[in-house]
């Protein structure tokens, strides 16, 4: 297919020069399971590279280490091959509709122009890297695709001295309309967080979060698609639900992710048919009795009972909410999804 | 139909408005201050300050004003209203602030603040000297530093109570100064500090964990992460609004934010401003978010200009995207700004006017150890005084890699490449006999014939940091026998492979 959609998934645990983490290869494993299913992201199999260390033997001298940067450079010099290609065949340059960037290992950010995400073979010394954001700009601005969304879930440790590496693809004059979305795990010195998951395996807050978005949860409510406007709200509100009580106390741990979204679209398309997720809401009234109501967000009621019970049990969509309880007044709350570290959905208690 | 007006009122003129509606789409939005007409229903106003964020849901069922008080963000600056700030720390800073430890000149002063943070909770205190391996050097000239203070941890007035600081100030001349932080690896990295006639400039820096490249782990202060502040009153004002504001501009400058609001840019412009600083970030941030704004871009230099005057390597490097730029030597810029976007600009410009740069500046002597940081300029730098880090070969490795990977991508050259296959063996086996820099270049030497756009070279010099006039000593530094060796392996005549050389160093 001339324009087929396009994904690099880059997960790095084993890094000999500086520290082995524990999650960066099963979230670019998990990534890449998504972004290959039809379901979800619907790249073909032949168009997604998936580089992970374990693909590579495990040796103890940095510089032999891989994934080094070329093995990912050549995901873009076989994007602009196929846009070359393309080209010749008086089908415009250009390789593909979309590109997906994930990259999960780690990382550098400054600030959110000067990131990277580090290889394998970086040692403190000569932090060998890609330079993550300023790759998805290049193939932005010069329409390789009409779309770029790139996640970074990196910085898992503070790394100084790094050099970037410029992309090296020459930037092209941009002949139409692109779109692109970068959400962050973290940037300006703080750490993105791996934790253990409900599944057992350890990974990113971000990337769970993500994936726990892109599976269905970060649906938009009138739309049904997954749009870059949902999932930023998704990520916001939600990211932080994965950290302990301890990590979220410190300063130094990002708690939000940094999302940079110019442009409004679908990242998933509503499904056929839409099965709007519904989390778990306890509404617990000072007493039981007396009539109540549940009014979203235009005031409409969307659940009513003759008598509250004691402990008021509901499972509401995404949005916010006014629960009402006759003679006791009335309570604000909202329903942002998400999931809990034991792996539940994550409850909301309203006192009224 | 019907709507009720929501007012957002948001006590930081620099505070991010946004409301979103009961499905959570994103309904307003706005700085500082919002004023909505939205038709009746719930909805969450959110606001964020620099890294933080506060919500408050509204049932807009009338009209509504929403006072959001700000909330506290993180700042190495002990200022009130600040999340990182013990009352004990905010009358250190004052207090060391106004007394001079040392007298090295007169007509400014530098004041350097270090603290330890653990937290509110009051987590058991890291023990060690806050300004453990700082040190303040005087700039002479290129490849010459005076350490005038080789170690602020012995100089400073520590205190130990609780999370502990130490402050330094010292009397100085007004010019150009760096702040140095050494770590036990033999690793060191620099910034510049540059003080104005009549002022003094502050750093703020917090304690941070180095991974070291024995892959020990030091606890230092965060030396890239630090904040600047320029006093008029040679004193630390913990209250003052503009520093608060001036906070706020860094951090959207390194984190991509939208603050110019007409309030924010109203106090950027305000000619009686006290705060410098906000000053050189605003016309920053003026440069990123309002090219068009031209006017308002010049005033902000006059201001600037008239504070901290022409000398000033960070007023100077704006000034050469204003309306009336320096020419000649008022354009030349000898000492590296504090601000990495300065440095940006100096670079850029400097494909047209090499000059900029002069060669035996101080500005120059740093170029090949600029660190990916932001937003101050830091550049790696040997852990004594005089000491260097030069890092030319590792810049050559990354080019040549570079210009190989580029090559890479020519149709053409692929071709003629499936050719020249035993001869690209042939090269790297050279490339394996020399240093790995000037292997490096020799590989992109490959490409050299097929790239033709100098601006290439702009966006290799401006990436990369380097002023132009010193990557092309860079791509002259193959020696004769290098150039012979490669002339062989690729059955080039050497007067060809000198014109492809010439072409990419024009």
């Amino acid at each position: 297919m001339a324009f087929a959609d396009r994904a690099l998934i880059v997960g790095i645990d084993n890094y000999p020069g500086i520290s082995t983490l524990s999650g960066a290869e099963h979230d670019a494993v998990s990534f890449y399971d998504w972004v290959t299913d039809p379901a979800g992201g619907n790249v073909a199999s032949e168009h997604a590279v998936k580089i992970v260390s374990s693909a590579y033997p495990t040796v103890t001298d940095a510089d032999n280490a891989q994934p080094a940067k070329e093995k990912i450079e050549a995901f873009f010099t076989d994007v602009d091959n196929a846009a070359a290609a393309n080209n010749a065949q008086t089908l415009g340059f250009k390789a593909g509709k979309r590109l997906w960037l994930f990259f999960s290992g780690h990382g550098f950010a400054p600030s959110l122009d000067h990131s990277g995400v580090l290889t394998a073979n970086a040692t403190l010394r000569r932090v060998h890297n890609i330079a993550a954001r300023m790759w998805a700009d290049r193939l932005y601005e010069g329409g390789w695709f009409d779309e770029v969304i790139l996640f970074q879930d990196a910085c898992r440790n503070r790394i100084t001295g790094a050099d970037l590496n410029p992309p090296f693809l020459r930037a092209q004059p941009p002949t139409r309309v692109r779109r692109r979305f970068y959400a962050f795990a973290a940037s300006n010195d703080k750490l993105a967080k791996e934790v253990p998951l409900p599944s057992g395996k350890t990974g990113g807050v971000f990337t769970a979060t993500l994936l726990d978005g892109l599976r269905g949860h970060a649906r938009d409510q009138r739309s049904g698609a997954i749009t870059t406007a949902s999932l930023k709200v998704y990520l916001r509100d939600n990211m932080r639900k994965l950290l302990s009580p301890t990590d979220l106390q410190n300063d130094d741990v990002a708690k939000i992710p940094e999302v940079f979204d110019p442009d409004l679209f679908d990242i998933v398309p509503s499904p056929a048919a839409v099965a709007t997720p519904l989390f778990p809401v306890r509404v617990v009234p000072r007493q039981p009795g007396p009539a109540g109501s549940i009014l979203d967000g235009m005031f409409q009621p969307v659940v009513s009972v003759p008598q509250v019970p004691q402990v008021w049990q509901l499972q509401l969509p995404r949005g916010i909410y006014k629960a009402v309880v006759d003679g006791f007044g009335e309570r604000l709350f909202q329903v942002t999804g998400g999931i809990e570290p034991t792996g539940a959905l994550s409850e909301v208690i309203v006192n009224v | 139909m019907s709507s009720n007006r929501l007012t957002v009122a948001a006590a930081d003129v620099a505070a991010e408005i946004s409301v979103l509606d009961g499905s959570f789409e994103r309904v307003a939005h706005g700085v500082g201050r919002l004023d909505q007409d939205l038709a009746p229903g719930l909805y969450k106003v959110r606001v964020r300050i620099g890294p933080s964020v506060e919500e408050q849901l509204v049932s807009l069922d009338q009209d509504r004003v929403v006072t959001i008080d700000p909330p506290e963000f993180p700042s190495p600056i002990p200022l009130l209203g600040t999340s990182k700030t013990h009352e004990y720390h905010i009358a250190a800073a004052v207090e060391t602030s106004s007394t001079a430890q040392d007298r090295f000149g007169d007509g400014g002063s530098i004041f350097v603040f270090a603290r330890e943070w653990t937290g509110r909770q009051g987590e058991e205190s890291k023990s060690g000297n806050p300004a453990e391996g700082l040190s303040l050097l005087r700039e002479i000239d290129a490849d010459v530093e005076t350490a005038l203070v080789p170690s602020l941890a012995m100089r400073a007035d520590v205190r130990t109570d609780g999370d502990a600081c130490a402050g330094w100030r010292g009397d100085v001349a007004p010019g150009p100064y760096r702040l140095r932080l050494a770590l036990t690896d033999g690793t060191a990295s620099e910034r510049a500090i540059f003080v104005a006639p009549g002022q003094q400039t502050q750093v703020f820096l917090v304690r941070a964990d180095y991974q070291l490249l024995d892959g020990r782990t030091e606890r230092r202060a965060n030396l890239s992460g630090g904040a600047v502040v320029i006093s008029l009153s040679q004193t630390f004002n913990p209250d003052d609004r503009r520093t608060r504001l001036a906070e706020l501009a860094r951090y959207a400058l390194t984190q991509s934010r939208r603050v110019l609001s007409e309030v924010m840019l109203e106090e950027i412009l305000d000619e009686k401003t006290s705060e410098p600083m906000l000053g050189l970030l605003g016309a920053h941030l003026l440069l990123r978010d309002e090219p068009d704004d031209r006017q308002s871009f010049d005033r902000v230099i006059a201001n600037l200009l008239r504070l901290l005057g022409p000398e000033h390597p960070d007023v100077l490097a704006l000034r050469l995207r204003s309306s009336t730029p320096p020419v000649g030597d008022d354009a030349c810029l000898l000492s590296p700004p504090m601000l990495r976007a300065s440095w940006d600009i100096a670079v850029g410009e400097s494909q047209r006017s090499p000059e900029i740069f002069p060669s035996e500046a101080p500005c120059s002597a740093i170029a090949t150890r600029i660190l990916p940081s932001a937003p101050w300029l830091m550049w790696r730098t040997g852990s004594s005084a005089g000491g260097t880090d030069d890092r030319t070969d590792v810049i050559l490795d990354i080019i040549g890699d570079y210009l190989k990977a580029r090559a890479g991508t020519d149709m053409s050259l692929r071709q003629i490449r499936a050719r020249r296959s035993s001869v690209i063996g042939i090269l790297e086996t050279l490339g394996s006999t020399l240093s790995t820099a000037k292997a490096g270049v020799l590989h992109g030497l490959d490409a050299l014939g097929w790239i033709k756009d100098p601006a290439d070279k702009s966006e290799l010099s401006q990436v990369l940091g380097l002023p132009a006039y010193v990557l092309e000593n860079m791509l002259k530094s193959l020696d004769p026998k290098d150039k012979s060796d490669l002339s062989q392996a690729l059955g080039l005549p050497s007067h060809v492979l000198e014109n492809i050389l010439k072409r990419l160093q024009r």
